[in-house]
């Protein structure tokens, strides 16, 4: 018999028995939408943070006040004090050095007109265009003077155009914004990156540090100090500059620990990236024990299949099937139903990652391997949980599978 | 064409060895029309499942067309069955879910033959058994000696140089076992050779030569004297084409 005579035996006795085939692929289904939905939404966030992290600038090295462990990402950092202005000014503009910057993040509401929005202020200095690759759409961004004179100036991202105007087009140079009640100048408007949700540069207002710290808060923060190296391969020296620098300006003995860490951002991004990975192959892994059980359904019911239907092998034997004809009929079937389930698991998983996504405010990404990974996977799957129970079909003697009752 | 020596067939439960075949030899010449006839667990059985390839024989050579198949592997029993024979049971055993037409293709879905002549050759054989009008009916919508009829079309639909029949009429009143008895008498007379077990006189009395088991040997082999001319009856309304 040839290969597309026993597909076409085996779905008409898939179709013959329609509830226990969608019950049986049910599992499959389950299990790689699983997969599929767990991995999507996990590279997706992957990627969303790599992005993120990039996204803060070139080169980028970051002091935050409180002590770190071995440069890993620690919870209590930027909990105190350490850091000032004074600070900014001891680190060395040089061959390793580019810029410095001093930040200071705040929330505020802002008010023009009759529009109303919440966000974030990000009080700093002339160099911080430089470092984070700011770019002005219209208008200027905030200078030395600026920050020396403590102007009450605001330069504004497209996100709180929108939200104050209810236009991202609209002209508002010039114009005089309330931020916490106090009046700002609109002196320039950033130019649109598309990044959204938290930390998004479209959704915040740069301010004079100077400004923002006895107008806004009340108080000379300094939450953390950005600085440009010249290159990559400077971030080393750069990193090392800006430590002693420090220590000599807090008085830090030898041997004792900082009050101040120094984070750079490949390692943010590995350890980023590294959570962010170890829960996708977390998540991916219980998906996966899912697609098991799916098979192991698959081969439950092959076996009862199998059982129940020993009269038609039977009878298929004595008129001539040979093993290979029974092996190749319910292999197939269990391969059809893994592949049909697994198929219908993809389309499920694709759009739950999507909804999902849609849902969390973050970009999913499925990739075209993972796809052929899931589908090919489910295929096995059918083959492998498949050839025991047909074995056994193939296996059977004519004689005692006729008798059986 | 067929010839058995010293066929024994022991089936072994536990400790207790029941001897089903004690030493049987037989010779069916081409043509021939055979019945096999004994009481109750004499062997009959037994002796049809290994003349069918269903079964090997314990001990003893069958030799099939002049080879040996007593000692086939599976797969080949499987191509023996498929070619040179065809079965019919007195359970019928046709698949419940499929139609007539279908349940005569099925052998030659196994003989790798094409779906159109496939379809054809089913669509002729159930004709020739007076079926042309039910070709699309499940076996649970037809009548036992319909079914049977249809188990008969799927034997000879190979053109297998033997049929083999167990009981084909144990389970059907004497009208449809005389239809089938004359389905038998016409392929007979077309060459085929046909060998049935029965346990009624009168069945026998339609075949050429009756062999009488006893005890898991033969007993008696005669010749019938007087063999009965079966009626095809008139074949039921819509039957006919
Ligand atoms: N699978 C088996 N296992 C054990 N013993 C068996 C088996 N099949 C048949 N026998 C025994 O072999 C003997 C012959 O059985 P067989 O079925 O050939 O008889 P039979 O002549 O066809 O009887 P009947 O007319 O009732 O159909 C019986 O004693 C039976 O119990
Ligand atoms: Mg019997």
């Amino acid at each position: 018999m040839n290969f597309f005579e026993s597909i076409r035996v085996s779905l008409r006795a898939l179709r013959a028995n329609k509830l226990r085939s969608a019950l049986t692929m049910l599992g499959m289904i389950i299990g790689v939408a699983a997969v599929i939905a767990m991995v999507g939404i996990g590279n997706g966030a992957t990627a969303s943070i790599t992005s993120q992290i990039q996204g803060l600038g070139s080169n980028l090295l970051t002091i935050s006040s409180g002590q770190s462990n071995s440069g890993g990402v620690r919870g209590g950092a930027g909990s105190s004090d350490a850091l000032s202005m004074t600070d900014v000014s001891k680190i060395p503009i040089d061959t390793a050095v580019k810029a410095v910057s001093p930040v200071t993040t705040t929330n505020a509401q802002v008010v023009f007109g009759s529009g109303n929005t919440s966000t974030s202020i990000t009080a700093t200095t002339a160099d911080y265009a430089l470092i984070k690759n700011v770019t002005i759409a219209s208008g200027r961004f905030i200078t030395q003077e600026d920050v020396d004179s403590s102007a009450r100036v605001a330069v504004l991202g497209p996100t709180v155009v929108t939200n104050l105007m209810g236009d991202a087009n609209a002209s508002v140079i010039g114009k005089v914004i309330k931020i916490n009640n106090v009046p700002f100048q609109v002196i320039g408007v950033t130019t649109a990156t598309g990044s959204t949700g938290f930390m998004s540069s479209d959704d915040m207002i740069t301010a004079p540090i100077s400004t923002v710290q006895a107008r806004l808060i009340g108080k000379k923060t300094v939450r953390s100090i950005l600085v440009s190296a010249t290159s990559a391969d400077f971030m080393q020296t750069a990193q090392d500059e800006i430590t002693t620098a420090l220590h000599k300006a807090h008085k830090i003995p030898e041997g004792k620990a900082d009050d101040f860490t120094v984070q750079n951002q490949a390692d943010m991004l590995a350890t980023m990236t590294g959570v962010t990975q170890t829960l996708t192959m977390l998540l991916g892994g219980i998906a996966g024990i899912s697609l098991l059980v799916g098979g192991i359904g698959i081969m439950n019911i092959m076996l009862v299949s199998v059982t129940e239907r020993t009269r038609e092998i039977g009878i298929r034997k004595a008129i001539g099937a040979k093993g290979m004809d029974i092996l190749l009929q319910f292999l197939i079937e269990a391969v059809v139903l893994s592949v049909l389930g697994g198929g219908i698991g993809i389309a499920l998983g694709y759009g739950g990652s999507t909804l999902a996504g849609k849902a969390l405010k973050m970009s999913t990404s499925i990739s075209m391997t993972s796809v052929l990974v899931a589908f090919c996977f489910s295929a096995a799957i059918g083959i492998v949980f498949g050839v025991f129970p047909a074995r056994k079909a193939a296996a059977m003697d004519p004689i005692d599978a006729l008798r059986y009752e | 064409m067929i010839d058995l020596k010293g066929i024994k067939k022991i089936y072994a439960n536990g400790d207790i060895q029941v001897a089903a075949l004690n030493g049987v030899d037989l010779h069916v010449g081409a043509s021939e029309f055979v019945s096999i006839m004994g009481p109750s667990g004499s062997g009959k059985s037994s002796m049809m499942n290994i003349l069918g390839c269903l079964d090997t024989p314990t001990e003893g050579e069958y030799y099939l067309d002049g080879t040996d198949v007593a000692k086939a592997s599976g797969d080949d029993l499987s191509v023996i069955r498929n070619r040179k024979i065809g079965f019919v049971f007195q359970g019928f055993n046709l698949l419940a879910r499929t139609t007539a037409v279908e349940n005569v293709e099925l052998p030659m879905l196994y003989a790798g033959i094409g779906g159109k002549e496939r379809r054809a050759r089913a669509i002729a054989a159930l004709e020739s058994v007076g079926l042309g009008g039910r070709i699309h009916h499940r076996p649970k919508e037809l009548s036992g000696g319909q079914q049977q009829r249809v188990a008969i079309a799927r034997a000879l639909v190979t053109k297998p140089s033997i049929i083999l029949a167990d009981e084909p009429t144990g389970n059907l009143d004497s009208r449809s076992s005389e239809e089938v008895m004359a389905i038998f008498q016409r392929l007979h007379a077309s060459g085929n050779t046909i060998i049935i077990v029965t346990h009624e006189p009168d069945i026998a009395e339609f075949t050429q030569r009756i062999v009488r088991f006893r005890d898991g040997h033969i007993e008696g082999d005669e010749v019938v004297q007087n063999q009965r001319l079966a009626q095809a009856l008139v074949l039921e309304e819509g039957e006919a084409k």
